[in-house]
């Protein structure tokens, strides 16, 4: 009993490490865009030859980028959420009503998923580059599908933990409401 | 069925979601994508469910939010909101009610480097308000001042939701800021004029410091050429036409990097944590605008928006009083909804009325805009209000609310002012040749 309770911490702490590692992965690969901008600019102004296919570059690496803030965000469930309902029927409604909203997230998730591997799938067998260096983006695609995978497999934990405490009649505390 | 009643079926579906604690960005999309396969097919809507988020996730125009948000959470990280407070102080302090002018002219200052209502407030209710604590200020005044003052950051450019605003409806983004300009000096010089008046009528709310000194002030100055350095860098490159708004905003997060480096500040956790709150910030507002995109989608297709113009045009209304009722119900929207999903929730129905009864777009937008950093001020909900009590906590929301009452009154005058004269929104975009 003491273990399955110390448990369920680690395993919570294991996996915001992991989705605010990948957070930070693709954030800093903004930062990277940012500072090539910055560069970019400055060479342009001073009449000097600008980075070449940096387009390319942030075409692929937002993708990226975006991608990677996903399963941190559903890990947080900071996704904006109106919760009236269930504050006026009581905290065993509220968190089943939690769960409904657990589920049609993770829906979601399983659908997009489903579309970018198709995505990849196509754009891998058609060998489609970028348009000034010519880099394939099949294994951009596949890496964001991969991320979209690991946003699915959060989620199932979100869903997991939400039918959880509605079992409980508890509803988790969220971080965004917006009423 | 017919389309429009599928289109009505889409909205009534995404609002039973909504309430059933169904993620906004998440009913969206989900009603949508039903809709949609109810008109033309589920095989094509499931398509669409790949291209939109696609498109959007690597969308040059939409990376522009990620990069504001990156560069106002460095900015706050370096210091320079404090930096800018202690430079409006040491201007304006020494007048009646002059720290409360100093509050809203940090916040509009602050709002041209950071974009964000919410986080102005967070960072403006921790430097500002022990600081009129400390001066004897009423409560009244000093939470009032910093809740609406933090609304100016949404107005003033470069603006998240201005650049969400012209995504979503294909307009030209630079024009939207400049059309924005205008507009947001009337609401700083509206909201110092709420100060005065308050002061006025109760003198003992807002009493006057020690006049600094000019030595004193230079040397403030000196110490605040970080801000100012960040807001010409943004906001002449983009004016001037130097840098695009993509680049602006690429650029002005390395540089608001580059300045919490120079000062000592960016530690490793800072850069870590600057990063996830971007993130989660970026995921919050991306998981809505997917979802829009295939709300509107379905709601094109339904020909609901057309039904809606034409029921309006044959109740024969006057085009201005059509605009002053939405006006009304936005700032109610803005009140209850975060300002995000409000705005795109409703600019498929909204959008091709405006256009429809002959008005600008772009006049629109910054109307929207203010109508909606009205609605965050707004009782009896206000988000900037709730922001603002639940980091002071001592402060009763009934005070909160009292103290926004001058400064609502502002807006409203502010926004008569916009909807009468669109060409104090238009004047400075065509005189540029953006229009």
């Amino acid at each position: 009993m003491v273990d399955d309770l110390q448990q369920q911490p680690r395993s919570t702490a294991v996996l915001d490490r992991a989705v605010d590692t990948m957070a930070v992965i693709g954030f800093t690969g903004l930062v990277v865009i940012a500072f090539m901008t910055l560069i970019d600019v400055t060479l342009r102004y001073l009449g000097a030859p600008r980075i070449p296919g940096l387009n390319d570059i942030e075409e692929i690496g937002f993708a990226i980028v975006v991608a990677s803030c996903f399963p941190a965000g559903l890990k947080k469930g900071n996704a904006v959420t109106v919760r009236v309902l269930g504050k006026v029927l009581g905290p065993k409604a509220h968190s089943w009503l939690d769960v409904i909203g657990a589920v049609f997230m993770l829906v979601f998730f399983v659908l997009l998923a489903w579309q970018f591997i198709l995505f990849t799938i196509d754009y891998t067998a058609a060998g489609r580059t970028t348009s000034t260096l010519e880099w394939p983006v099949g294994p951009v695609w596949t890496l964001v599908s991969l991320i979209m995978i690991s946003a699915v497999g959060v989620q199932s934990w979100v869903l997991a933990r939400t039918v959880g405490a509605a079992k409980k009649g508890v509803p988790i505390v969220h971080e965004t409401e917006s009423l | 069925m017919e389309p429009p009643v599928i289109g009505g079926l889409v909205v009534a579906g995404m609002f039973v979601m909504i309430a059933c604690h169904v993620p906004i960005g998440i009913a969206m999309a989900i009603s949508g994508l039903i809709g949609t396969g109810i008109l033309v097919g589920f095989d094509p809507a499931v398509a669409l469910l790949g291209i939109e988020p696609s498109s959007a996730i690597a969308s040059q125009e939409l990376a522009i939010i990620a990069l504001f948000l990156l560069m106002g959470n460095f900015a706050a990280a370096a210091g320079l909101s404090g930096d800018l407070y202690r430079l409006a102080q040491a201007f304006l302090g020494h007048r009646r009610g002059g720290l409360a002018m100093a509050t809203v002219a940090t916040c509009a200052g602050f709002g041209a480097v950071c974009g964000s209502s919410l986080a102005t407030t967070a960072t403006m209710t921790r430097i500002a308000l022990p600081e009129m604590d400390k001066r004897g200020y009423a409560k009244r005044l000093s939470t009032g001042c910093i809740a609406a003052g933090s609304t100016l950051g949404v107005i003033v450019p470069p603006s998240v939701l201005l650049v969400l605003y012209a995504v979503l409806t294909e307009q030209f983004v630079t024009a939207l800021f400049v059309a924005a300009l205008g507009p947001a000096l009337i609401a700083v010089a509206f909201y110092l004029v709420a100060v005065m008046g308050y002061v006025a009528v109760s003198p003992d709310s807002g009493p006057a410091a020690d006049r600094v000194p000019w030595p004193e002030r230079r040397k403030i100055l000196a110490q605040s050429w970080g801000v100012v350095a960040l807001a010409i860098i943004v906001s002449g490159g983009i004016y001037s036409g130097l840098f695009t708004v993509n680049e602006a905003a690429a650029v002005g997060a390395a540089a608001a990097i580059g300045f919490t480096a120079l000062r000592r500040r960016l530690t490793r956790s800072v850069f870590f944590e600057n990063l996830k709150e971007t993130a989660a910030s970026t995921a919050l507002i991306y998981l809505i605008i997917i979802g829009a995109s295939i709300f509107s989608y379905a709601i094109s297709l339904s020909h609901l928006p057309d039904i809606i113009v034409t029921f309006i045009e044959d109740l024969g209304l006057q085009p201005l009083v059509v605009i002053l009722l939405l006006e009304a119900v936005y700032i109610v929207l803005g009140s209850i909804f975060d300002t995000v999903a409000a705005m795109v929730i409703t600019l498929p129905f909204v959008f091709p009325l405006i256009t429809g009864m002959g008005y600008d777009p772009i006049w629109w937008g910054v109307i929207n805009v203010v109508v909606m950093e009205m609605g965050m001020i707004t009782p009896p909900i206000g988000l900037n209000v709730f922001v603002m009590h639940g980091m002071a906590k001592d402060v009763p929301l009934g005070t909160v609310y009292a103290g926004i009452g001058p400064f609502l009154a502002a807006d409203v005058a502010r926004l008569l002012l916009l909807t009468f004269f669109p060409a104090l929104s238009l004047w400075l975009p065509k005189a540029m040749g953006m229009m």
